[in-house]
């Protein structure tokens, strides 16, 4: 048709033409009434006669064509249509989402139709929206609309097109459904002169009939198949990671205009911003002043407290610049910056000064995305780097209350890249120094008339334990800054009166938080005929991991590292002396270890409680089996009971 | 050319002019710098204030028909130290503005204005106070540094049909707080205050063209209000006003303003299509009830049930507010549920009215104030009963929330003020039952039978009705996961092995929960002995109300209710039990009742809880009397005796 049109009419009429032919091909290439046909006997299978709904036909094309100037250009094509058992249980109000920083949506259409009937396309309109996620995924949009009305026993299908802006954040097809599909389509058209290697994610190995295509030859059409795929299922969506599994394909196209390796990504990071690792003189000497004679590790400490006291974190809604960060100059005139900026601002600063430094790409809590295949996408948070002699450290300016090097526990144990310079980037895994997180509870004092437990105590907490209450601190929203902390303190025991509450080192994050206060817990004893139970340490930390009788995939963080400890010191009295003493024990898993120690001194039964929560991560199905095992360790240092007598 | 560009200036420059001078100008914003120092000092804390607010609404009548409001707000806010320096930000509302204006002035004197398409759009915090509006957009402001001030300010314009609220809320201390509400003089209208708003100061203007009254609010070092738990919602202690009109002297003004509630009748589409209070088309719904029923008669109870039964509530229905559609369709949004049980208790013979209710949650009904902002809900009522037939709710009961209120009974040519039903605690109970043996408790399987009545078994049964039909699937899961929450923070330390619920779908029925749960803390073995803690099975209730702090708010517990819990365990055979006496002491007044005790007789040891709130809401000053409720409860959750062999 082209070439008929070429020949008979000029370019302005052929353009038109072929517009008004491809919008008619397209049309048809949805296939109406084809697809009316296919669904006038669809039944569903015994198997999921109870579901509400099913993805019957789930189509998705992916085109990987070239410009006239021979730049790639990539669109994707999904259609869906979806068997409605009971409408009432469907919910008509639609969104997809969609990377406004990467992609374009376009020809978003739905439409409805009973069983052997007419098709009804009336959809409410159409509407974009900000949506709002967390700081680090900020350029999330979504079309929304409500389908037309849904009936028992119908269907209705969706399709609509994505436009790739940048062609190194394409690379999978994501089927991310909350409904059981029966039959997937993947077509995938490789107009490039380059290979498209494939690669499924993990989960699809639980279909039966998988269908292994390792590349896509240039100039060919792939299509793979995949039938019945089950929808996916969290269990904690609070802290197990990945925090949901997709079912995806990554496509990876050879070709010299896509990122293949850690090394070119880093390199696509680097030109995007080249310009932000070197700072202006002036601004240099204004940060250094009075910094002039510290050592490189001063230096690094100096300029990470400034750009933690002087720049604030601000997560943007809207922000075109995902990967390009704002320049120095910009971020200390506007004292504000996301953690790209601020990173940027660290960087260039240590530079300058002569210190090796980098940016460094962190994927957040994504642990289960295949890394052989880097994708820019992947990039959720950037920290800095810096290494002076031996020492390295890494500096997230956004955890406003860490010390210098100090990343917090979403930080830690990530993949990571650091990206020094043009073809030196540098893959690692985040470690953190799990000997320096301490929180020490000392509570020292006598019981009381009314059964309490009555005394002195103070908490030291170190490092990111004491992250918590110096955010309660300085983020008050009232004036009651002790209140908010006191509050806090009261949470960890079933019953508690804290006064006098004393703060230290607040502000120096440095040292230790150190809290004192006045206490009563109240209701720790049982009186027995033969003898008093008094029962302590109420302070828990060990994250209480819930059961459930689901199969738990991937693994599950706790909160570590950290080591707990807690010293309990009651008060000998004229009252009671000790009837049975309480035995030492020690417990260890792999993720903690966990100690008591009873000791008797002239004047007080003294109590050593230690929880080590060792590390981070744990795997899915250790915790499974042993949930009731950590449990029971637990009591060993939770709830730990004194049996004294009472005397005369 | 020429000539053209002159005269368009010309009508540009002249127009400009009139629109300026068409507006009154009564705001009285107060352009002070600072407070004093020892203002400053004492709200340091906060890193910043506010020297100066302003929060205006204009009326003004267009053309005779429309009345629009013109709104203006201005801030004047100091950063004085780094705690502060969040606040740098300018919060607007997401709407096309009249005018913006916005300059900064560091602590040297020097002043920047500021353009909102140079700032960057941030993530609004999640603290964000004002509950005037819905959306806001929330730019933040570069430089910040200590002792700057952001001045802004905005004016837009809304169309308007009613008098909102105007709420007196901030998230910083205000210095100098104002707030204006200027209402056309001709219109013979009135200016009320709520939850103790001082009373305005009233100034008339004279006899200009466009006479206008201004009514002005000045609060001196106004600050943030404190929350509490179980404290009422915001909306009924955060201060409001509101302007009303009472008459307006033009016929067409009527078109657009409600100035009684007559006036309403064309918002609520309490009349079909014919203008009329319905037509005879609906008797073959009434047969079918009838069929249904197996009678010749239909009664009001039967229409409700056979409503509530049969069409399922669906907001998401086109035309879902038509009777017919509903008729048809077999499901409806709220409103055509509501309609539809209208007409055919219309239909049936009855004199059914509407309800107009007032959630008690945003404050007391007032009849003098005709608005749509005066009722949240729109029900039919027979007898003096509203009803809901979407609701989870038997026939007669109603949501808490709307237990006890003033509401409005709309009927076809007058209407009148009526109380809603109560219920006292009896009717809303919680009952725990748990019976052990040591082999349950060797074996970590626990059961727990959880039955709830009234307002108890609704308030379950409604969010999981509620989300199940009207949420993605993303929310159903996340639903769950709040209703595991729940469970874990109710029962700590527990591990679900199963849940089963009954009667979840029959709106008569309590709800019966049954748990196997595991727990290891009510059992720790002693060497030859073994503790039992059985009060840990008791849920964890009213924890933060041991809280020595004094109370500001009145506690709300959103409706009177009653905690029965029996927990028995059986002594094994060739056991002892050790354990002394616990004495708790009862509680019997006005508004709490509490009574528990710890037996051992006929070979079990028992524990018995009765205890709850006999209103829905008690005065701050028994906050002694709540600590003691609750410690209480603490005291029980922790007692433990030992058995040996």
């Amino acid at each position: 048709l082209a070439l008929i049109y070429k020949a008979l009419l000029g370019d302005f009429l052929r353009n038109i033409s072929l517009i008004i032919i491809t919008i008619f091909l397209a049309g048809c290439g949805t296939g109406t009434t084809l697809q009316q046909n296919k669904t006038a006997n669809f039944k569903l299978p015994e198997s999921l006669k109870n579901e509400n709904s099913v993805i019957t036909d789930y189509k998705e094309v992916f085109d990987f064509g070239l410009t006239k100037s021979g730049k790639p250009i990539i669109q994707s094509q999904i259609s869906y249509t979806v068997f409605v058992r009971k409408a009432s249980e469907v919910n008509r109000y639609q969104q997809i989402y969609y990377n406004s920083a990467f992609e374009s949506l376009a020809n978003v259409k739905a439409s409805a139709w009973q069983q052997g009937k007419k098709r009804q396309s009336k959809t409410t309109s159409f509407q974009e929206r900000n949506v709002e996620t967390s700081s680090f995924l900020s350029n999330m949009m979504a079309k929304v609309f409500y389908l037309p009305e849904l009936h028992d026993n119908s269907f209705y299908s969706i399709s609509y097109t994505v436009h790739y802006k940048d062609i190194n954040n394409i690379d999978k097809a994501l089927l991310n459904k909350d409904q059981h599909i029966l039959e997937y389509n993947l077509t995938i058209k490789n107009r490039l002169n380059s290979v498209i290697e494939l690669k499924a994610t993990g989960t699809f190995l639980h279909t039966e009939d998988e269908v292994r295509i390792p590349e896509v030859a240039p100039n060919s059409v792939a299509k793979i198949k995949y039938t019945n795929l089950k929808p996916l299922q969290t269990l904690y969506s609070n802290f197990q990671f990945p925090r949901k599994e997709f079912y995806s394909i990554h496509m990876f196209p050879k070709s010299d205009e896509f990122i293949r390796s850690y090394t070119e990504l880093g390199n696509y990071f680097y030109t995007l911003n080249k310009e932000n690792y070197t700072i202006e003189d002036s601004l240099y000497t204004m940060i250094n002043k009075g910094a002039e004679k510290l050592s490189d590790k001063e230096f690094v400490n100096h300029v990470f407290s400034y750009v933690q006291k002087e720049i604030r974190y601000e997560a943007l809604l809207t922000g075109i610049k995902a990967y390009k960060a704002d320049a120095p100059r910009t971020v200390i005139e506007n004292k504000y910056g996301e953690c790209k900026s601020v990173s940027f601002l660290i960087v260039s600063l240590l530079k300058k000064r002569g210190i090796t430094a980098a940016p460094v790409i962190v994927n957040l809590g994504h642990d289960g995305y295949n890394m052989q295949h880097p994708k820019l996408y992947m990039a959720n948070h950037l920290i800095a780097y810096a290494k002076v002699e031996d020492e390295e450290f890494w500096l997230d300016a956004t955890g406003t209350y860490l010390p210098t090097g100090f990343v917090s526990k979403e930080v830690a144990e990530n993949r990571a890249l650091i990206v020094f310079d043009k073809d030196n980037t540098v893959e690692r895994i985040i470690k953190k120094d799990k000997e320096k997180e301490q929180s020490i509870w000392t509570l020292a004092g006598d019981l009381n008339e009314k059964g309490s437990f009555i005394g002195k105590g103070t908490l030291e907490l170190t490092n990111e334990s004491a992250v918590n209450f110096r955010e309660l601190y300085y983020n008050s929203s009232t004036m009651d800054r002790l209140g908010e902390i006191k509050d806090g303190l009261e949470s960890y025991f079933e019953a508690s009166h804290i006064l006098n509450l004393q703060i230290s080192n607040v502000g120096d994050l440095n040292k230790p938080l150190i809290i004192s206060f006045d206490f009563e817990i109240l209701n720790v004893v049982t009186t027995l005929s033969d003898r008093l139970l008094v029962s302590l340490n109420p302070v828990k930390k060990l994250k209480s991991i819930r059961y459930s009788t689901k199969k738990l995939e991937g693994s599950l963080w706790l909160d570590g590292p950290e080591n707990f400890q807690t010293k309990i010191i009651l008060n000998k009295s004229k009252q009671f002396s000790l009837f049975k003493p309480v035995q030492n024990e020690k417990r260890s898993s792999s993720a903690y270890e966990l100690e008591r120690v009873f000791n008797e001194t002239k004047t007080s039964y003294e109590l050593s409680l230690s929880e080590f929560i060792k590390q981070r991560k744990l795997q899915g199905t250790e915790v499974q089996s042993k949930f009731f095992d950590i449990q029971r360790d637990r009591r060993l240092v939770f709830d730990v009971i004194i049996q004294l007598k009472k005397r005369g | 050319l020429k000539q053209t560009f002159l005269i368009l200036t010309a009508l540009l420059l002249f127009t400009s002019c009139a629109y300026t001078s068409k507006r009154a100008r009564f705001h009285t914003f107060n352009t002070q710098n600072e407070a004093s120092a020892e203002f400053e000092k004492s709200v340091s804390d906060f890193g910043a204030y506010y020297i100066a607010t302003l929060q205006s609404i204009e009326y003004n009548q267009i053309a005779n028909v429309n009345l629009t409001a013109t709104v203006v707000e201005h801030q004047r806010l100091k950063i004085l130290n780094k705690a502060g320096y969040q606040y740098a930000r300018l919060i607007i509302p997401d709407i096309e503005l009249k005018k913006f204006k916005a300059t900064i002035t560091k602590a040297d004197g020097s002043t920047k204005t500021l353009q909102l398409k140079d700032l960057t759009k941030v993530t609004a915090p999640a603290s964000l106070p004002v509950i005037n509006h819905d959306h806001y957009l929330v730019y933040s402001v570069p430089g910040v540094e200590e002792n700057m001030i952001i001045d802004y300010s905005f004016e837009f314009t809304e169309k308007m049909s009613f008098f909102e609220r105007m709420y007196i809320s901030t998230d910083l201390p205000i210095h100098d707080a104002r707030y204006e509400l200027t209402m056309i003089t001709h219109f013979k209208h009135k200016v009320k205050t709520y939850n103790d708003l001082k009373r305005p100061t009233i100034t008339h203007f004279g006899e200009d063209k466009e006479r206008k009254t201004l009514y002005s609010w000045h609060f001196d070092n106004l600050l943030p209000l404190k929350k509490e738990s179980f404290s009422p919602s915001p909306k009924r202690y955060t201060p409001y006003f509101i302007g009303v009109v009472n008459k307006v002297k033009t016929s067409e003004v009527e078109v657009s303003i409600v100035n009684k509630w007559r006036d309403l009748s064309r918002f609520i589409s309490v009349k079909d299509k014919n203008d009329s209070w319905f037509s005879n088309k609906y008797k073959d719904e009434l047969e079918r009830i009838k069929k249904a029923n197996n009678k010749n008669t239909v009664s009001a109870l039967e229409i409700y049930n056979f409503v509530q039964k049969n069409y399922k509530l669906d907001n998401t229905v086109d035309q879902g507010w038509d009777p017919d559609k509903v008729i048809k369709i077999r499901k409806g949004a709220w409103t055509g549920l509501n309609r539809t049980l209208f007409i055919l208790l219309k239909e049936a013979g009855f004199a059914p009215s509407y309800a107009l209710l007032k959630s008690y949650n945003t404050g007391d009904f007032d009849y003098s104030s005709p608005s749509i902002f005066e009722f949240d809900l729109v029900v039919p009522m027979v007898e003096n009963t509203p009803l809901l037939p979407f609701s989870h709710y038997p026939m007669g009961e109603l949501p808490a929330a709307y237990q006890d209120i003033l509401a409005l009974d709309f009927q076809e040519k007058s209407e009148r003020s009526f109380r809603t039903a109560k219920t006292d605690l009896e009717k809303n109970v919680y009952k725990l039952q748990v019976d052990l043996t040591l082999n349950d408790l060797l074996d970590e399987k626990i059961n727990l039978i959880e039955t709830h009545t009234g307002q108890e078994a609704y308030r379950q049964k409604s969010p999981e009705r509620y989300y199940l039909e009207h949420t993605t699937e993303s929310d159903k899961k996340k639903y769950k996961e709040v209703h595991q929450n729940y469970l874990n923070g109710r029962f700590a330390d527990m591990a679900f092995f199963s849940v089963k619920n009954e009667h979840v779908e029959d709106v008569h029925l309590p709800l019966i929960q049954t748990y196997s749960v595991g727990n290891k803390k009510v059992l720790t073995n002693l060497g030859d002995e073994y503790l039992i803690q059985l009060g840990s099975l008791v849920p964890k209730m009213y924890t933060d109300l041991i809280s020595k702090e004094e109370r500001i708010h009145d506690f709300d517990f959103n409706y009177p209710n009653l905690d029965q819990i029996d927990i028995s365990f059986k002594i094994p055979e060739g056991y002892k039990v050790n354990f002394e006496s616990v004495h708790f002491e009862p509680i019997d007044n006005h508004y709490l009742y509490q009574k528990i005790s710890i037996d051992q007789k006929d070979g079990k040891l028992t524990i018995h809880y009765l205890g709850g709130t006999k209103v829905r809401s008690m005065p701050a000053g028994e906050a002694i009397t709540m600590r003691q409720f609750a410690e209480n409860i603490a005291k029980l959750r922790t007692t433990k005796f030992l058995i040996a062999k």
